[in-house]
C-alpha cells in the first residue's frame, strides 16, 4: 500500500529546460508528505486547520543544491513559515558533513514561495546521494476548501559538475494533493 | 520580484519593484522615515537618507507614484497612504548592488574595426541632443573624430582639429553647464584644457586650460548638482590625485595604481554615487568603490567582472561608458589589448551566469563564494556588494542584496 501512495505520489516528470545537458539528478523524483507531522507519507492534504508539508527527493545524486517553489491560494491558506531541516535535525543538504549556505527563502505577496539551498563550495564527499527532506512548509488554513490550496511547481537539483536538472510538476497530478 | 518596505514612524505602506541598481527616489514620505524591507528571515532594517523636496500630489488613499533613477529608468511604486500620514519630504533609498558586464562586441565603424593607440581616447555622449549617443574619438595627432550614430551606425560628422600635440584622454561633460556638451582633454604636459561646446557638433575655438598640471588621463563627476565636481586625475607617476574640494579629507589624496590611468567615474556600485574605473600596469580593469568615509574616498574592489573574468585592454587605455535609453543596462567601451574598440552591456545584478535572471544557477554561484574572505585566493569581488567595516566578506549584507535581485529578468 505504501508503495502504491509512493507511486501516486511521486512526481515522475524530470526534464531539462532548452539544451542544457542533462545532470546527474536527472532521474531523481520528488514526492510530497501532506503530513510530516507523522512518520507515514501522506499523500493528500490534510483537513486540519494547518498543513505542514514536506518535499521529499529521491534518487539524487551528488547533490549540491536545491531549488523548490510553491505556490498557494492567499485566500485561503497563509504561509507560516519554511525550513529545511526540523528543529535538532540536520538538513538533507548537509548530511554528508557538507555546510550549506544561507537558506534562501523568497515569499510573494501573490501566493507564491521560492527556497533554495546549496552547500558552500561542496566537494565530492559532501554531496548527498539518494532520499531525503529538501524542504518543510507549514501552512494555516484560512477557510475549508475541497482543493487543495498549496502546490508544488518546480524542484530543481544542482549537482558537483554545477549542471542543473528540472523537475516540473504538472498541474493535476496526486503529488499536489488533488 | 516585489520588495515590501513599511515606513515605521508613519503607517504608510510601500510595494516597490526595483529592476535595476541605483539609487531610487521616492517622494511623499515623511521626514526621517526608517524604510525597513522584508527580507527572508524576518524584517531587516535599511536605513534610507532623507532629502528636501516637496511633491504636492501625493494624498491619502492607494495610488501609483512614478520614481525615477537620477534620469535613467523609472520604476512604479504603489503606495498605501494612511489618513492623517505626514506627508512632506523626499527619501533617497539605495538599492545597490555592483553592475557585471556580458560578452563583448566589436565597434565597427562603416563595417570596419576601430582601432585605438595608447594615447588615444573615446568618449560617448549625445553630442546632437537628439536622444541618441555619439561617439567621438581623440587621435594621437590631437584631432577629434565626431561620429554621429544613424540607425545604430556611427558616420564621421566632423573633425575639430584641436592641435594639442601631447592629448591623452578625452571625457565630453557640460562642464560650463549652458546646455551644451563640451569637450575635455588632457595633455600629459599642460593638464586638462576645456574646448567649450555651441550647438550640434559645435565647438569653440577657445581653449581654457584648468590647472591640473600634467595629466595622463582624467575623470569628472558631480556627486550632487549643488557641489563642485570632483575630478580624478592621472599622473605620469602612476598616482591618480582626487580632486574633491566639498570633502576636506579627500581633496589631494592620491591613489597608487602604477600606471598612466585613464581614470572614469561611473556608478559601478548601483549605489547612486560614481565609482572609479580604470585600467592597471598590467592591463586589467579595476575598479575603486566610492567611500567618503575612507583615506581616499575610494576604497579598491579588484577587477570589473565580466562573465566571471576580469576585462583585458591595453595598458594605459581607455575606458569610456554609456548609459543607455530609459531602462536599458549601460554599457561600457575600451580598447583591447590588440587596440580594437569594443562594447560590453552591463548585465542584471546578481545574474552572475549572465542568462539574463537572477535564479537558482546564480543562487549556487553565490553560495559557492558564500564567507570568503578577501584575503583568500579565490575571492570573488563581484559578489561583495557591500562594504562593511573591516575585512570584506561575502556575508549576509551581499546575501540580502542578492535576494532583492531574485527572479529579476533583463
Amino acid at each position: 500500500m505504501k508503495i502504491i501512495r509512493l507511486f501516486t505520489a511521486t512526481i515522475i516528470a524530470a526534464m531539462v529546460f532548452g539544451t542544457v545537458e542533462a545532470g546527474r539528478n536527472v532521474g531523481a523524483t520528488v514526492e510530497i508528505d501532506w503530513d510530516a507531522t507523522t512518520p507515514r507519507i501522506e499523500s493528500k492534504c490534510g483537513s486540519g486547520d494547518e498543513i505542514a508539508l514536506a518535499v521529499q527527493v529521491n534518487g539524487s545524486a551528488d547533490l549540491t543544491g536545491y531549488f523548490v517553489s510553491l505556490e498557494y491560494d492567499t485566500s485561503k491558506v497563509r504561509m507560516i513559515g519554511v525550513l529545511n531541516h526540523l528543529p535538532g535535525k540536520s538538513a538533507f543538504i548537509e548530511s554528508c558533513g557538507g555546510k550549506a549556505g544561507p537558506l534562501m527563502v523568497v515569499p510573494n505577496d501573490r501566493g507564491s514561495v521560492e527556497i533554495a539551498a546549496g552547500i558552500v563550495r561542496a566537494d565530492a564527499a559532501q554531496a548527498p546521494d539518494g532520499s531525503g527532506v529538501l524542504v518543510y512548509a507549514r501552512f494555516s488554513r484560512k477557510q475549508w476548501s475541497e482543493d487543495c490550496p498549496v502546490k508544488l511547481v518546480t524542484v530543481q537539483l544542482s549537482d558537483l559538475d554545477g549542471t542543473v536538472d528540472t523537475i516540473l510538476s504538472e498541474e493535476k497530478q496526486p503529488g499536489n494533493g488533488k | 520580484m516585489e520588495t515590501t518596505l513599511v515606513i515605521v514612524n508613519s503607517d504608510a505602506t510601500i510595494k516597490a519593484r526595483f529592476v535595476e541598481a541605483g539609487s531610487v527616489r521616492l517622494t511623499g514620505i515623511s521626514s526621517g522615515a526608517y524604510v525597513y524591507s522584508n527580507a527572508t528571515s524576518g524584517w531587516v532594517g535599511k536605513l534610507v537618507k532623507t532629502g528636501s523636496g516637496i511633491i504636492n500630489s501625493i494624498k491619502p488613499g492607494i495610488m501609483t507614484i512614478a520614481i525615477s533613477e537620477e534620469g535613467k529608468r523609472t520604476e512604479y511604486v504603489t503606495i498605501t497612504v494612511p489618513e492623517g500620514s505626514e506627508l512632506t519630504d523626499t527619501i533617497e533609498l539605495h538599492d545597490a548592488s555592483p553592475l557585471i558586464f556580458g560578452s563583448e562586441t566589436v565597434v565597427k565603424i562603416a563595417g570596419k574595426d576601430v582601432t585605438i593607440g595608447p594615447d588615444e581616447s573615446v568618449a560617448c555622449d549625445d553630442l546632437d541632443r537628439d536622444g541618441d549617443r555619439d561617439l567621438a574619438i581623440l587621435r594621437g595627432n590631437g584631432d577629434v573624430e565626431l561620429y554621429e550614430t544613424r540607425n545604430t551606425e556611427f558616420s564621421l560628422k566632423k573633425i575639430v582639429s584641436t592641435k594639442i600635440s601631447d592629448a591623452n584622454c578625452l571625457r565630453v561633460a557640460d562642464l560650463n553647464s549652458d546646455g551644451f556638451p563640451d569637450l575635455l582633454i588632457s595633455s600629459s604636459a599642460n593638464g586638462i584644457m576645456h574646448i567649450p561646446g555651441c550647438g550640434s557638433f559645435c565647438f569653440r575655438d577657445t581653449v581654457i586650460t584648468l590647472k591640473t598640471g600634467g595629466c595622463t588621463g582624467f575623470s569628472i563627476v558631480n556627486y550632487q548638482q549643488t557641489t563642485l565636481p570632483v575630478f580624478a586625475i592621472g599622473k605620469p607617476d602612476g598616482t591618480v590625485v582626487i580632486d574633491n574640494k566639498n570633502i576636506e579629507a579627500c581633496d589631494g589624496s592620491v591613489i597608487d595604481v602604477g600606471s598612466d590611468a585613464k581614470p572614469l567615474f561611473i556608478d559601478l556600485s548601483g549605489d547612486g554615487k560614481d565609482d572609479m574605473v580604470l585600467i592597471d600596469s598590467t592591463g586589467i580593469v579595476v575598479w575603486f568603490r566610492y567611500d567618503p568615509s575612507g583615506d581616499t574616498c575610494f576604497k579598491a574592489m579588484g577587477p570589473v567582472n565580466a562573465n566571471g573574468k576580469s576585462i583585458e585592454c591595453m595598458v594605459s587605455g581607455t575606458i569610456s561608458f554609456v548609459y543607455g535609453d530609459e531602462g536599458e543596462l549601460p554599457e561600457m567601451l575600451y580598447a583591447g589589448k590588440d587596440g580594437v574598440l569594443r562594447r560590453i552591456t552591463a548585465q542584471l545584478r546578481g545574474d552572475f551566469d549572465g542568462d539574463g535572471t537572477v535564479g537558482f544557477s546564480d543562487y549556487m554561484l553565490f553560495v559557492n563564494a558564500w564567507n570568503l574572505s578577501e584575503t583568500d585566493t579565490t575571492w570573488v569581488p563581484l559578489a561583495n556588494m557591500t562594504i562593511t567595516a573591516g575585512e570584506q566578506k561575502i556575508d549576509f549584507a551581499d546575501y540580502l542584496l542578492f535576494v532583492g535581485s531574485w527572479g529579476k529578468i533583463k
